[in-house]
């Protein structure tokens, strides 16, 4: 199975969960920017959850499907035209070979990702128009019989609106917490960070009224992770995303828990947040939350999967 | 080595922690950090991803869920990040004398024409010196690989002799070619690819510092040492 890039989109790439284990080397472990939308999107496939993805910024990409398949799609839009049938987000859905893919575009996110069973054989860089991704053969279930209906969707909806936060971030203050004024810690929870144009995969600059802070300490580099607050000698934050350098030398005031990474990965450009500090302990129990919830949601795809394919 | 030296130990976020010895660069710092790798990678620990020394800090990411879900079989209850604090703790303060600091040495040719270091004449002039003499100073020293970082396969390395410590340009340049080799007050380094950057290059090395699989070519903790060669021996290695 293949499928064809017929127009590129603004920044479409194919994107794994994160590489960890290089990051002593200076190797960013990168990966899906929403790893809760790349793990669903897997789920209503019946991939594993490491399964290579597409993830598609907005405007995304138009795609063709060159064999029947499997797939489905998450994120920032609820719906896509297929040829010129509607489909839905967080569906499974029965595709013909030659079948046209367009987003349409509204949206609620930041960024699409599609799976389709399988999983993508993984390329670097990003898509390019006429581009081909091939796709791992692991998949049983049979699509005989699929014949001319375009678009056969298996029935159900997975509901992914649980994991989504807008308004709020949480964060676990940094080792750097101190360089702020005691007026600041007062009014940063007032504040309001809008997502700066000047932002991607590595970061993003978070436009605010200036962060008042009483040192600027000369710091040595130390190691940094996904999540990340610093503050720039300005007095802005920037937010370490996916593509994020291992080691950084500004003050580190804070980090976004990682249960809330996915909601932040979703804020499009121009959209604003306020900061919310919680402890450790918080932070552990509502990612241990999370995982809970998306383990139940891959049980349940898998479960249903199983059930429409084993009625075929 | 005291064992009662004094370190900060904090979480960095819900899936790293940090141990800092504090303190300015310097090589008794840095060795500290790599005893404690050493017995961090001795004693594996499952759920930890990575180990990332720096110049005077150690941090340990680990998975949350790999190691909650040990914690459970244990019928342990600490929270994990108090788990990951203890082990790391547990590791500290170490026999520095058990740690083999006397690796080989990476020889890495530099050529130190103003063709391919724009900022060797500078360097000169602020500190009142020929190329000559700076390119004596900085090939004279061996350099410890203080931490990677910045960019895959960057190394910090240092320390820099004090009579050609310069600080990095107040603009970086949009673009720092592939093998410069810069200064940066104490630290010295080597871009491994194409790169905005604000250190001062005083040279470049024909070599690569990463291949096509990835693999870098100074890691943290090895040594390295300088030599200076002509440019018609760097554009005959270059080619290589």
């Amino acid at each position: 199975m293949s499928i064809q890039i017929l127009k590129a989109g603004i920044l479409d790439s194919l994107q794994g969960l994160p590489v960890t284990g290089k990051q002593h080397q200076g190797f960013s472990p990168g990966g899906s920017m929403d790893v809760v939308a790349h793990s669903v999107a897997n789920a209503l496939v019946g991939n594993k959850r490491e399964a290579i993805v597409l993830e598609m910024h907005i405007p995304a990409a138009v795609i063709v499907f060159n064999k029947e398949t499997l797939f489905t799609f998450t994120g920032a839009v609820t719906s896509a035209t297929l040829d010129n049938e509607t489909v839905n987000s967080n569906q499974p859905i029965i595709v013909n070979a030659g079948s046209k893919l367009t987003f349409n575009t509204g949206t609620n996110g930041a960024r699409i990702y599609l799976a389709v069973q399988g999983g993508f054989v993984f390329t670097k860089g990003r898509l390019q128009k006429n581009d081909v991704l091939l796709t791992v053969q692991s998949f049983n279930y049979h699509f005989e019989g699929v014949g001319q209906l375009h678009a056969l969707t298996t029935g159900w909806t997975a509901q992914t609106v649980e994991f989504y936060r807008c308004n709020i971030i949480r964060c676990i203050q940094g080792p750097n917490f101190n360089v702020l004024s005691k007026k600041e810690i007062e009014q940063l929870e007032n504040k309001r960070f809008e997502i700066d144009l000047q932002s991607n995969r590595m970061g993003f600059r978070l436009k605010s009224d200036p962060i008042c802070h009483t040192i600027t300490p000369e710091l040595l580099s130390t190691a940094v992770t996904r999540g990340t607050l610093q503050l720039t000698p300005a007095g802005q934050l920037i937010v370490l995303m996916a593509d994020h350098q291992t080691t950084g030398g500004y003050p580190r005031i804070g980090t976004v828990i990682g249960a809330d990474m996915a909601s932040l990965a979703q804020m499009p450009i121009g959209s604003s947040f306020g900061i919310k500090w919680i402890d450790i302990q918080e932070a552990e129990r509502l990612l241990l939350q999370q995982e809970t919830n998306l383990q139940q949601l891959e049980n349940a795809c898998k479960f249903r999967l199983q059930e429409y394919f084993s009625e075929k | 080595m005291s064992a009662t030296s004094s370190y900060q130990i904090y979480p960095i976020s819900d899936q790293a922690v940090t141990l800092d010895f504090g303190g300015p660069i310097s090589l008794e710092t840095n060795d500290r950090v790599y005893m404690l790798m050493d017995a961090l990678i001795k004693n594996k620990l499952e759920g930890v991803t990575d180990i990332i020394p720096a110049y005077n800090s150690v941090t340990v990411v680990y998975n949350y869920m790999t190691v909650y879900q040990r914690q459970l079989k244990n019928e342990n209850t600490i929270p994990a990040y108090s788990f990951i604090k203890n082990w790391i703790e547990n590791n500290v303060n170490q026999d520095v004398s058990a740690i083999d600091f006397s690796k080989n040495e990476i020889i890495i040719p530099v050529c130190y024409d103003k063709s391919v270091a724009p900022d060797i004449e500078s360097v000169a002039d602020q500190h009142q010196m020929s190329t000559q003499k700076v390119i004596e100073l900085h090939t004279a020293k061996t350099y410890r690989v203080f931490m990677n970082g910045f960019l895959p396969g960057f190394a910090y390395m240092g320390i820099v002799d004090p009579a050609i410590q310069t600080p990095r340009h107040k603009n970086p340049r949009p673009l720092v070619q592939a093998g410069s080799v810069g200064i940066a007050g104490v630290q010295t380094g080597i871009y491994p690819c194409n790169s905005p950057g604000g250190w001062q290059i005083i040279g470049k090395t024909p070599l690569a510092l990463i291949d096509e699989n990835e693999n870098i070519l100074l890691t943290p903790g090895s040594f390295v040492k300088f030599n200076a060669i002509s440019i018609l021996e760097f554009e005959k290695l270059h080619k290589q």
